[in-house]
């Protein structure tokens, strides 16, 4: 009872798009490190804004997919939808750690301090524990209907706030600099190449994640519905 | 499966720990207010201007800090894969087994009679 993502032709597509994730990742790497120029006043620790913002980037798309499996699931009940918000979330919460991890980081040196509670940063935050309950409460909630339903539902909640953070750099003062605008961006012409591979970097590898996570989810559903049959005829405890 | 739900959750409560930590620990990084001599306490007071030695901002090098920022990512990348590999592997391998159970059961079983007995 395979489905087209568990399949052959699905661990097929699996495997081209994880070698173009890391063709496009060693590609950003190299544009980041050498294509690209040392910042004037920064220095060197400038080029974290490389991996940094793209990956806020890919929380955005991330929450997307899994409010997406939310409101599917709690409207239509399908283990793929359910697979997907899964998904969704534990990709968002890898690049919640990774914004979390590399902007203090940064900040350090470009602050003199690793944190503020500046607006954008604090909602951030916010966000970020709201999906990582969502994947705890996935985790050690079992896989019972109600423990999906109020994920997901956690899931819708938490959609606003990162709206908010998204906002708050145009809503309230803060510390936190908006390099890239309409206008195009405070970027060196020299630093544009990076920041699109790396863009491009991370939405394969957003792409890749949800969908190996997801394939994992549907193949633990698939063992749940076996257990349940065996347990059903009787012959679970000989399994 | 349990083990690596054990693992998972191990993770996430690092995770959870880590994140609190930023949020605990901070304040003791949010605000640099620079060193002062030691004074006799009656000597100092509230208003009164002690003056900063060395320099306003955090002297960090930057080198340390970047590598910090992409080792940190390629490590989580890496325990990712390794995480969602072994999920696979054991739910497929679970799955295998209890469809070959399942099977050997079906065949072993015997059929239902549908037709009366012959007379």
């Amino acid at each position: 009872m395979h489905g087209a993502s568990n399949g052959p032709r699905g661990h097929l597509g699996l495997t081209v798009l994880a070698g173009l994730t890391t063709a496009c990742g060693l590609a950003s790497l190299w544009a980041i490190f050498v294509h690209a120029p040392v910042e004037l006043q920064m220095g060197i620790v400038q080029k974290i804004f490389y991996f940094h913002v793209p990956s806020a980037y890919s929380v955005y798309v991330s929450v997307v997919v899994c409010v997406s499996g939310g409101v599917m699931y709690l409207w239509k009940r399908g283990p793929k939808w359910d697979a997907l918000a899964v998904a969704g979330a534990e990709a968002a919460l890898f690049f919640c750690l990774m914004v979390i991890i590399t902007g203090p980081l940064w900040g350090a040196r470009a602050w003199g301090t690793f944190w503020v509670w500046d607006p954008r940063l604090t909602t951030f935050l916010l966000a970020s524990l709201i999906y990582t309950s969502v994947v705890v409460l996935r985790s050690i909630g079992g896989a019972g209907e109600a423990e999906k339903r109020f994920a997901a539902g956690l899931a819708v909640i938490g959609m606003p706030v990162l709206y908010i953070t998204h906002l708050s750099v145009q809503l309230w003062r803060g510390q936190h600099p908006t390099v890239i605008t309409g206008r195009g961006g405070g970027l060196h012409p020299d630093m544009v190449p990076a920041l699109v591979l790396s863009f491009i970097f991370f939405t394969l590898l957003t792409a890749l994640m949800i969908w190996a996570r997801a394939r994992a989810e549907l193949t633990r559903h698939e063992l749940e519905e076996l257990e349940g049959q065996a347990a059903e005829l009787g012959i679970l405890e000989d399994a | 499966m349990i083990s690596t739900c054990r693992a998972a959750l191990r993770a996430l409560t690092l995770a959870l720990t880590l994140l609190f930590s930023v949020g605990v620990v901070a304040p003791a990084f949010a605000q640099d207010e620079g060193t002062t001599e030691e004074e006799d306490v009656a000597e100092s007071r509230a208003t009164s201007f002690q003056a900063v030695s060395g320099p306003t901002r955090e002297a960090m090098p930057g080198g340390p800090l970047l590598l910090g920022a992409y080792g940190a990512f390629m490590v989580m990348l890496l325990g990712y894969v390794v995480y969602l590999g072994r999920l696979q592997t054991t739910s497929a391998r679970e799955v295998a087994r209890l469809g070959a159970i399942l099977d050997a059961h079906a065949k072993a079983s015997p059929a239902p009679a549908d037709s009366a007995p012959p007379e």
